[in-house]
């Protein structure tokens, strides 16, 4: 059966039909789930390329733990929360890598924005994916999560290692850069 | 919702799905072959399941079938663009699928399998790419991204053409 004929079938079944080794179930499964997955990691990540590969690690994690998705939670949910620890999982370990380094002041990050974004009135899409990218990396996750994928606070505290508390703060670091950077 | 804040309401408009330039399956899928491969350890004393006819000819018939498989998506009347993306992927295709002939024959099934399942693979990926852009106007904003698609399946067929080419 096709692909196309398998994108008929439900989740549950093509899930059940991949954890049996089914490849072309988990490919209708890919094809349903890539344009929801490629956005989350585009908003995470601040690059179209570093997407591509987070999108294409998060395929391939969720395969190889497909065995352990027993259906309590939707199969989008799941691979959504598996490709957010994921990114998590990647950032702390290139952090661990470059905490010599000396990071870059983020409201240098967004004077720099500023700079360079046109006022508006109302708010252009465009506009606000770009100064969302332009976010220090804290501040991005939490409103990308928080605001873009509708994730409570504790769960992103959860997810991210970090108090609820720093959480809000990031939360509303993040709106008032961006209200700095768009206003 | 109005959140009375222009920003939480931009943000709650912004498009849930995007659409990466290119089809990344076909890379996933060849991780999965990769991760599937069974760790054989070699033994001197045994012989493998490769020098059992029922073995090769199992093979031989995957790679009979993709030979076989009838390419639908070509038409008589098709936009220039896609008449010569669909030559050059057969070309491609042909190419990979005549030094596979020679190495499945002599090689494991193992190392054989995932070149085949990557070609089914890209088949299938050249088949929807090729059957999408016949059917789409020449001046519909998706086409020149299938169009990029479609070069880039091509080329991960002339590189896994290159890969088994370099095969033992």
């Amino acid at each position: 059966m096709a692909v196309a004929q398998r994108k008929q079938q439900s989740d549950t079944e093509l899930v059940s039909a991949a954890q049996r080794g089914d490849r072309l179930a988990f490919e209708a499964l890919y094809r349903s789930y890539v344009g929801r997955i490629f956005a989350l990691c585009v908003r995470l990540t601040a690059s179209r390329d570093d997407a591509e590969s987070l999108t294409q690690d998060a395929f391939v994690h969720a395969w190889n733990k497909l065995d352990r998705f027993a259906g309590q939670s939707a199969f989008g949910t799941w691979l959504h929360r598996l490709t957010v620890n994921l990114m998590l999982d990647r950032r702390r370990a290139d952090q661990r890598r470059r905490k010599h380094e000396t990071p870059m002041d983020p409201d240098e990050q967004a004077m720099a924005l500023r700079a360079t974004a046109a006022p508006a009135r109302v708010i252009d899409r465009l506009e606000l994916e770009r100064a969302i990218a332009g976010l220090p990396e804290g501040a991005r996750t939490v409103f990308v999560l928080q605001e873009i994928e509708g994730y409570p606070v504790r769960e992103i505290a959860g997810m991210m290692g970090i108090a609820e508390g720093t959480v809000k703060a990031q939360g509303f670091r993040a709106r008032r850069l961006l209200r700095e950077v768009l206003s | 919702m109005n959140n009375q804040d222009p920003i939480l309401d931009a943000a709650e408009q912004l498009d849930r799905e995007q659409q990466p330039m290119r089809d990344l399956w076909p890379d996933i899928a060849a991780r999965l072959d990769e991760r599937a491969q069974p760790v054989v350890a070699p033994s001197r004393h045994r012989p493998s399941n490769w020098r059992r006819p029922r073995t090769w000819l199992a093979a031989a018939a995957v790679l009979t079938a993709i030979i076989l498989a009838p390419r639908g998506w070509q038409q008589d009347t098709l936009p220039a663009d896609v008449a010569s993306l669909d030559h050059d992927y057969a070309t491609a295709r042909a190419d990979l699928i005549s030094v596979m002939e020679n190495r499945c024959l002599t090689m494991p099934a193992t190392a054989c399998a995932p070149f085949l399942n990557g070609l089914a693979i890209l088949d299938r990926t050249a088949e929807g790419l090729s059957t999408a852009l016949a059917a789409m106007p020449a001046d519909a904003p998706e086409r020149p991204t299938l169009v990029a698609n479609y070069r880039s399946t091509l080329d991960r067929t002339r590189s896994l053409h290159s890969r088994a080419a370099r095969l033992r």
